[in-house]
Protein backbone atom coordinates (compact mmCIF):
# COMPACT_ATOMS: atom_id res chain seq x y z
CA UNK A 1 0.00 0.00 0.00
CA UNK A 2 1.47 3.42 -0.93
CA UNK A 3 1.66 4.90 2.54
CA UNK A 4 3.86 7.87 3.37
CA UNK A 5 4.98 9.46 6.60
CA UNK A 6 3.49 12.91 7.16
CA UNK A 7 3.53 15.63 9.77
CA UNK A 8 0.54 17.91 10.24
CA UNK A 9 0.73 21.28 11.99
CA UNK A 10 -2.12 23.50 13.05
CA UNK A 11 -2.46 26.25 15.66
CA UNK A 12 0.83 25.30 17.30
CA UNK A 13 -0.12 21.62 17.53
CA UNK A 14 1.77 18.97 15.61
CA UNK A 15 1.58 15.24 15.05
CA UNK A 16 3.01 12.68 12.69
CA UNK A 17 0.94 9.97 11.05
CA UNK A 18 0.66 7.86 7.91
CA UNK A 19 -1.15 8.86 4.74
CA UNK A 20 -2.31 6.98 1.69
CA UNK A 21 -1.14 8.40 -1.64
CA UNK A 22 -4.32 8.00 -3.65
CA UNK A 23 -4.44 8.93 -7.31
CA UNK A 24 -8.14 8.06 -7.30
CA UNK A 25 -8.99 10.76 -4.77
CA UNK A 26 -9.57 14.26 -6.07
CA UNK A 27 -9.19 15.75 -2.59
CA UNK A 28 -7.22 15.39 0.61
CA UNK A 29 -8.95 13.78 3.59
CA UNK A 30 -7.98 13.69 7.26
CA UNK A 31 -9.65 11.47 9.91
CA UNK A 32 -11.66 13.54 12.34
CA UNK A 33 -9.86 12.03 15.34
CA UNK A 34 -6.56 13.55 14.18
CA UNK A 35 -8.07 16.96 13.48
CA UNK A 36 -9.43 17.03 17.03
CA UNK A 37 -5.92 16.46 18.39
CA UNK A 38 -4.65 19.29 16.18
CA UNK A 39 -7.45 21.62 17.27
CA UNK A 40 -8.76 22.17 13.75
CA UNK A 41 -11.90 24.32 13.78
CA UNK A 42 -14.84 22.68 12.03
CA UNK A 43 -17.26 24.76 9.97
CA UNK A 44 -20.94 24.66 10.87
CA UNK A 45 -22.03 23.15 7.57
CA UNK A 46 -20.95 19.89 6.00
CA UNK A 47 -20.34 19.08 2.34
CA UNK A 48 -20.96 15.77 0.63
CA UNK A 49 -18.04 13.71 -0.64
CA UNK A 50 -18.42 10.66 -2.87
CA UNK A 51 -16.66 7.43 -1.97
CA UNK A 52 -16.89 3.82 -3.10
CA UNK A 53 -19.61 3.22 -0.52
CA UNK A 54 -21.69 6.21 -1.55
CA UNK A 55 -21.78 9.79 -0.36
CA UNK A 56 -20.69 10.85 3.10
CA UNK A 57 -20.65 14.19 4.91
CA UNK A 58 -17.40 16.07 5.46
CA UNK A 59 -16.25 19.29 7.03
CA UNK A 60 -14.19 21.23 4.51
CA UNK A 61 -11.62 23.50 6.12
CA UNK A 62 -7.98 24.50 6.03
CA UNK A 63 -5.10 22.95 7.91
CA UNK A 64 -1.96 24.92 8.72
CA UNK A 65 0.65 22.69 7.15
CA UNK A 66 1.21 19.17 5.87
CA UNK A 67 4.78 17.95 5.48
CA UNK A 68 5.61 14.74 3.65
CA UNK A 69 8.66 13.04 5.13
CA UNK A 70 11.33 10.65 3.97
CA UNK A 71 12.92 9.37 7.12
CA UNK A 72 12.57 12.51 9.20
CA UNK A 73 13.45 14.91 6.36
CA UNK A 74 10.72 16.97 4.72
CA UNK A 75 10.55 16.54 0.94
CA UNK A 76 7.19 18.15 0.28
CA UNK A 77 5.48 20.93 2.22
CA UNK A 78 1.92 22.15 1.71
CA UNK A 79 0.79 25.21 3.65
CA UNK A 80 -2.70 26.42 4.48
CA UNK A 81 -4.22 23.48 2.67
CA UNK A 82 -7.88 22.73 2.15
CA UNK A 83 -8.84 19.31 3.49
CA UNK A 84 -12.02 17.34 3.92
CA UNK A 85 -12.77 15.79 7.29
CA UNK A 86 -15.34 12.98 7.26
CA UNK A 87 -17.80 13.49 10.12
CA UNK A 88 -17.89 9.73 10.75
CA UNK A 89 -14.77 8.56 12.63
CA UNK A 90 -14.72 5.24 10.74
CA UNK A 91 -15.16 6.69 7.26
CA UNK A 92 -11.50 6.45 6.20
CA UNK A 93 -8.75 4.17 7.53
CA UNK A 94 -5.89 6.61 6.81
CA UNK A 95 -5.29 10.21 5.97
CA UNK A 96 -5.52 10.46 2.18
CA UNK A 97 -3.35 12.63 -0.03
CA UNK A 98 -5.27 13.05 -3.24
CA UNK A 99 -4.63 14.70 -6.57
CA UNK A 100 -5.09 18.20 -5.20
CA UNK A 101 -2.09 17.95 -2.90
CA UNK A 102 0.99 15.79 -3.29
CA UNK A 103 0.31 15.10 -6.98
CA UNK A 104 0.71 18.83 -7.69
CA UNK A 105 4.21 18.78 -6.24
CA UNK A 106 5.53 15.42 -7.44
CA UNK A 107 5.35 13.06 -10.37
CA UNK A 108 4.51 9.77 -8.69
CA UNK A 109 5.15 6.22 -9.86
CA UNK A 110 3.74 3.19 -8.08
CA UNK A 111 5.96 0.12 -8.43
CA UNK A 112 3.60 -2.45 -7.02
CA UNK A 113 5.83 -5.50 -7.46
CA UNK A 114 8.68 -3.82 -5.60
CA UNK A 115 6.35 -2.20 -3.06
CA UNK A 116 7.95 1.13 -3.88
CA UNK A 117 6.43 4.52 -4.54
CA UNK A 118 8.69 6.96 -6.34
CA UNK A 119 8.33 10.73 -6.01
CA UNK A 120 10.08 12.95 -8.55
CA UNK A 121 10.13 16.70 -8.79
CA UNK A 122 8.17 17.62 -11.92
CA UNK A 123 10.15 18.90 -14.89
CA UNK A 124 7.51 21.52 -15.49
CA UNK A 125 7.38 24.00 -12.59
CA UNK A 126 4.29 23.46 -10.45
CA UNK A 127 2.91 26.94 -11.14
CA UNK A 128 2.86 26.31 -14.87
CA UNK A 129 1.07 22.99 -14.67
CA UNK A 130 -2.44 22.73 -16.00
CA UNK A 131 -4.91 19.87 -15.70
CA UNK B 1 18.07 5.03 13.12
CA UNK B 2 14.66 3.70 12.06
CA UNK B 3 11.89 6.21 12.65
CA UNK B 4 8.52 5.26 14.10
CA UNK B 5 6.76 5.11 10.72
CA UNK B 6 9.31 2.68 9.30
CA UNK B 7 9.26 0.65 12.50
CA UNK B 8 5.47 0.32 12.48
CA UNK B 9 5.42 -0.60 8.79
CA UNK B 10 7.91 -3.39 9.54
CA UNK B 11 5.75 -4.92 12.29
CA UNK B 12 2.28 -3.89 11.10
CA UNK B 13 1.03 -7.46 10.67
CA UNK B 14 1.53 -8.13 14.37
CA UNK B 15 -0.68 -5.23 15.49
CA UNK B 16 -4.39 -5.35 16.32
CA UNK B 17 -6.56 -3.91 13.56
CA UNK B 18 -8.92 -1.17 14.63
CA UNK B 19 -6.80 0.16 17.49
CA UNK B 20 -5.14 3.55 17.59
CA UNK B 21 -1.47 3.67 18.45
CA UNK B 22 0.92 6.39 19.51
CA UNK B 23 4.55 5.45 19.00
CA UNK B 24 7.72 7.00 20.39
CA UNK B 25 10.85 5.23 19.23
CA UNK B 26 9.83 1.57 19.72
CA UNK B 27 7.37 2.15 22.55
CA UNK B 28 3.81 1.55 21.30
CA UNK B 29 0.86 2.85 23.31
CA UNK B 30 -2.39 1.22 22.15
CA UNK B 31 -6.00 2.14 22.71
CA UNK B 32 -9.36 2.73 21.08
CA UNK B 33 -9.14 6.54 21.18
CA UNK B 34 -6.63 8.64 19.26
CA UNK B 35 -6.84 11.43 21.82
CA UNK B 36 -6.20 9.05 24.69
CA UNK B 37 -3.11 7.37 23.21
CA UNK B 38 -1.62 10.75 22.27
CA UNK B 39 -2.31 12.07 25.77
CA UNK B 40 -0.53 9.07 27.28
CA UNK B 41 2.41 9.37 24.88
CA UNK B 42 2.81 13.09 25.60
CA UNK B 43 2.69 12.44 29.33
CA UNK B 44 5.31 9.72 29.06
CA UNK B 45 7.52 11.52 26.52
CA UNK B 46 6.83 15.25 26.91
CA UNK B 47 9.71 16.32 24.66
CA UNK B 48 8.95 13.88 21.84
CA UNK B 49 6.55 14.11 18.92
CA UNK B 50 4.55 10.87 18.81
CA UNK B 51 3.64 9.09 15.59
CA UNK B 52 -0.10 8.34 15.58
CA UNK B 53 -2.13 6.01 13.41
CA UNK B 54 -5.07 3.66 13.36
CA UNK B 55 -4.14 0.07 12.56
CA UNK B 56 -6.03 -0.84 9.40
CA UNK B 57 -7.49 -4.25 8.73
CA UNK B 58 -5.84 -6.42 6.11
CA UNK B 59 -9.04 -6.56 4.08
CA UNK B 60 -9.08 -5.40 0.49
CA UNK B 61 -9.76 -1.72 0.33
CA UNK B 62 -11.72 0.33 -2.16
CA UNK B 63 -11.97 3.99 -1.31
Amino acid sequence: MPLVHIRMKHNGNTLRTDALVDSGATGTFIPIELTEILGVEKPEKTEEAVGAGGTFPTFVTKIGEIEVLKGLSVFCRMRNYTVSIPTNPDAIPHSILGRDSIFWHNDITFREQREHTIFRSPKVPTKLRTW
Amino acid sequence: MVNEFEYIMSISKTLTAGKWIAVVQKDIIEGYSAKEVVKQARAKYPKKEPFVMKIPSNANMLL
